[in-house]
């Protein structure tokens, strides 16, 4: 398998050789790295060449191919990244980063449905994120190397062309299938809920999970026509009767309450090597994934990615491996 | 591969939610907003818009394979 994790040497002299990267990395090793051709994000946990790895020296990187053209960086906020997706080659791909946590994260992924041309070309990424015992005391970052700063929020998107004989192809991976249960609807789109409609009657979200003894860790899921779309509990706050997100949950969508899945690598692998379809070029997989299904030291088939604290096919996902594949056409 | 126009029934049955199952994640993320739009708000220009952005997307993507399964899913395999 080729290598993906560089110490901070190696990264300085591929960005003096002026290669254009994608990093993944903790703050103390990005905040070392020259200005250059480069974006990242911050995340210290990885599927490297060895498997499930935490490290704060080590940086993930992603090269570019050299048939690509027209490579650009471009940082949104909240008030641009309206125009994403319209932004977005007519013929490439995209790969953005957004900062955790950030109010360009809360709007990117309440609001990305809506916008201009949604879905329409590939955008593929990932939600930074910090060591999780200095959860609350660091912030998430994204860097746009040309002037090699931390943005505590934003999103930085590194966007291509590709020529007209190949195509950039995202897909999901995800574990998690609906469950046969209670049929879930929300009254108001959002990162957290009060009251959820269940089978048409409303009640308080909190009391449901707790009278039905509802394990949290599996997340719930949307059936878009066939895509398993996730949204993962964080927390469910019984002060305030209130359950919330890692992502939101859209009104009008029917979710279900996951089936639990066990062994989760042995399942991965066999769902990898039937669905990718070619050499995947990027992917990332959800912190979720790498604490529950204990990921540190395992391999996941040849897939390797930063490990992250929320991905992007289209839109945010959670518990959800995304990848992409350069495909001929 | 010529991609049906804005009158074809087949768009307004996947507004309505007609039970299929696609390849490309695209179409089903995008397919699937846009019946949830459509079921908020089922008015003749809301269905127009919808069904306009599907053939936008299908027009722009038709040289992928995946893509032109998805296309012979809706209509039934009569597209070439």
């Amino acid at each position: 398998m080729n290598q993906v994790l560089y110490n901070i040497d190696e990264v300085i002299k591929m960005i003096a050789d002026g290669q254009t990267l994608i990093l993944a990395g903790d703050e103390k090793a990005l905040s070392q790295l020259p200005s250059g051709s480069w974006i990242a994000g911050t995340i210290p946990y990885f599927m490297g060449e060895c498997g499930g790895e935490f490290s704060q020296e080590k940086i993930y990187v992603t090269t570019l191919p050299e048939f690509v053209s027209n490579i650009k960086i471009k940082v949104y906020d909240e008030n641009t990244i309206k125009n994403v997706y319209s932004e977005a080659p007519d013929h490439g791909f995209s790969i953005i980063i957004v900062s955790a946590l950030s109010p360009t994260h809360l709007t990117f992924s309440v609001k990305a449905p809506t916008f201009d041309n949604f879905a329409t070309r590939p955008l593929i990424g990932w939600i930074s994120g910090v060591f999780l015992e200095e959860l609350g005391k660091v912030a998430p970052k994204i860097y746009n190397g040309t002037s090699a700063k931390a943005i505590e929020n934003g999103a930085v998107v590194l966007s291509v062309d590709l020529p007209k004989n190949k195509a950039a192809t995202l897909d999901i991976i995800n574990m998690f299938k609906p469950g046969t249960g209670d049929s879930l609807f929300f009254e108001e789109d959002g990162f957290s809920a009060k009251d959820v409609i269940v089978n048409g009657k409303k009640q308080n979200f909190v009391s449901y999970l707790k009278e039905n003894n509802i394990d949290t860790k599996p997340p719930l899921v949307a059936n878009m026509y066939g895509a398993h779309i996730n949204t993962s509990f964080q927390a469910v706050n019984e002060e305030e009767k209130r359950v919330d997100f890692y992502a939101p949950v859209f009104k009008a969508v029917e979710y279900k309450l996951a089936e639990p899945v066990e062994n989760y690598v042995g399942k991965f692998t066999g769902l990898m090597s039937e669905s990718r379809g070619g050499e995947v070029y990027f992917s990332c997989n959800c912190i979720l994934n790498y604490l529950y299904s204990e990921l540190e030291g395992k391999k996941t088939g040849n897939v390797t990615g930063p490990i992250t604290f929320g991905e992007i096919a289209y839109q945010l996902m959670n518990q959800t491996l995304a990848y992409m594949v350069i495909e001929d056409i | 591969m010529n991609i049906p126009s804005l009158v074809e029934p087949a768009w307004l049955a996947m507004l309505e939610g007609r039970n299929l199952e696609f390849e490309y994640l695209a179409t089903r993320i995008l397919i699937g907003r846009l019946a949830v739009t459509y079921k908020a708000e089922p008015t003749e220009e809301v269905k127009n818009d919808c069904v306009k952005e599907m053939i936008e997307f299908f027009e722009r993507n038709q040289n992928i394979p995946k893509v032109q399964k998805d296309l012979n899913t809706i209509f039934g395999g009569a597209l070439s």
